[in-house]
């Protein structure tokens, strides 16, 4: 092997695309975007989940954690009726709620455990961690006033819980990211072969405005992309078992939205 | 509407690319009916010219007018055909779906069957292009920008890699579209092929040394043979 023939393409390489701009913001600025958008994804666009506070307790305890959870930073709770809880818990307004029950205080008199029962929406797990985080620091503050007592939540999930895997909760990101990416990277390709073959440049001097050929371009790659998206969906629905508990053609239609914006 | 007497009229234009003058105040007129050869040495400019009468290249300077309008002008390239210098195809689409693509984008929805029959390649319409010789993927392209039956065809080098027999029946052809209408500019550095144009023009640094028919060029020249006649204007133009 001679270091000066491998010197000599690597010198190539580096040469040859500090000219190519496309390349480059691909390979510099592309990256940001797709981290961007998995963040966002992941993260449910990063502002303090709801939660909801049913303070049932008959003694001070539970006065003292809704107290400490109402000023909390980590996640934006507010207090409420049990239906009222349940309810925005099912519609998606609440990532969780923590029922304070009637015995809540004599009981952590009596057995020295605190267990709130902490019902979580479940369908992202940060959000879900973020709640139990909350409820923690709650009880952690006021630790010293009640010594000795251990803090034991239960907790149950309207969505997932202990039978969902990792894909599970990261499969409804990543259907949409596969083929925002997908259909992105295909889109570039085909547009730059057009340009290496030369066809760009026949079509430039046609009759064709910019926007005819933009409009072409979108929909051909629609087609392909909805294809793509019905059998990534069917593919993660049937073969990887991804657990779905909502709409199959809503998920299809994001899913499409996510091939037409790429 | 009054037929104008040339189906290109390029007056003084200039283009500039950083330092280097490519077109440097070139001027011609292309009759309609005729077959124009244009004639220079690699990067004499004749590339960007034909660019610049298609909207490719817009000018710094002059004006470029054809088929009796200001180029670019959309409406006008649906009546022109172009050829580029390299065969410009899509390598995964079958002759034919490749000529019927280009006339549709120009507006055409016949003439497939009679432009691959001019270049001779209806026998292979269903190939594939990836898989056609050098050759024929240039008829193919030339077949491409006859398919929409333009007022006016630029053909850049378009007998690159064309096999003799079939270069002297193109030629004929060309000639027959020209008697039939056409306007014709054929950019080329083949003089046996510049010999059969009605008029011609030398071009050199992106200016216009010499124009007229093959006698008037021989005839300027003094001399018998055109190529003699072209090295001679050529190197005249240079100092």
């Amino acid at each position: 092997m001679s270091g000066r023939r491998v010197a000599a393409i690597t010198r190539r390489i580096l040469q040859q695309f500090r000219r190519d701009r496309r390349t480059l913001g691909l390979l510099f600025g592309a990256p940001l975007i797709i981290l961007g958008l998995l963040g966002y994804l992941l993260r449910g666009g990063g502002a303090v989940p709801a939660m909801g506070v049913v303070n049932l307790d008959d003694g001070p305890l539970g006065a003292a954690i809704a107290s400490q959870l109402a000023q909390s930073k980590t996640a934006s709770a507010s207090g409420m009726s049990r239906a009222a809880a349940e309810a925005k818990l099912r519609s998606g307004e609440l990532a969780g709620y923590v029922l304070l029950p009637s015995d809540f205080s004599s009981r952590a008199q009596q057995s020295r455990v605190i267990s709130p029962e902490v019902h979580l929406e479940g369908s992202q797990p940060g959000l879900s961690q973020t709640i139990l985080q909350a409820v923690s620091e709650s009880f952690a503050a006021l630790a010293g006033q009640a010594g000795g007592v251990r803090f034991a939540p239960q907790v149950t999930f309207l969505y997932g819980g202990q039978t969902f895997d990792t894909l599970d909760y990261f499969g409804a990101a990543f259907i949409g990211l596969v083929v925002f990416f997908l259909v992105f990277v295909i889109t570039i390709v085909a547009f730059l072969r057009e340009r290496g073959q030369g066809t760009l440049e026949r079509l430039m001097a046609s009759p064709l405005r910019r926007g005819e050929i933009v409009l072409g371009y979108m929909l051909g790659f629609t087609v392909l992309a909805l294809v793509q998206a019905v059998e990534v969906l069917a593919f993660c629905l049937l073969v990887l078992h991804v657990h779905n508990a909502g709409n199959v053609g809503l998920i299809f239609v994001l899913e499409a939205l996510m091939a037409i914006a790429a | 509407m009054a037929a104008q007497p040339y189906a290109v009229e390029v007056d003084g234009v200039v283009k500039r690319f950083g330092s280097l003058r490519a077109l440097d105040g070139a001027t011609l007129r292309i009759r309609r009916g005729e077959v124009y050869g244009l004639l220079g040495p690699n990067g004499a400019g004749k590339t960007t010219l034909i660019r610049a009468l298609v909207g490719l290249v817009i000018p710094d300077g002059g004006t470029v007018t054809v088929l009796g309008r200001r180029a670019p002008n959309l409406d006008v390239l649906a009546r022109v055909g172009y050829m580029t210098q390299q065969a410009a195809l899509y390598p995964d689409l079958s002759a034919e779906e490749n000529v019927a693509f280009f006339a549709a984008i120009n507006g055409a929805h016949e003439g497939v069957r009679e432009a691959l029959e001019f270049v001779e390649l209806w026998d292979r319409r269903r190939s594939v292009v990836s898989s056609l010789s050098g050759g024929m993927r240039t008829r193919c392209s030339l077949a491409c920008a006859l398919a929409h039956k333009p007022d006016l065809l630029l053909l850049d080098e378009p007998t690159v890699g064309v096999d003799p027999l079939l270069r002297v029946q193109l030629w004929n052809r060309f000639q027959r579209m020209a008697h039939d209408g056409t306007s014709i500019l054929v950019s080329s550095h083949v003089m046996d092929e510049a010999e059969r144009c009605d008029r011609l023009g030398l071009i050199r640094f992106g200016r216009l040394l010499a124009e007229g028919t093959v006698a008037e060029l021989k005839g300027q020249a003094g001399v018998d043979r055109l190529e003699d006649a072209f090295l001679k204007l050529a190197e005249a133009g240079g100092k």
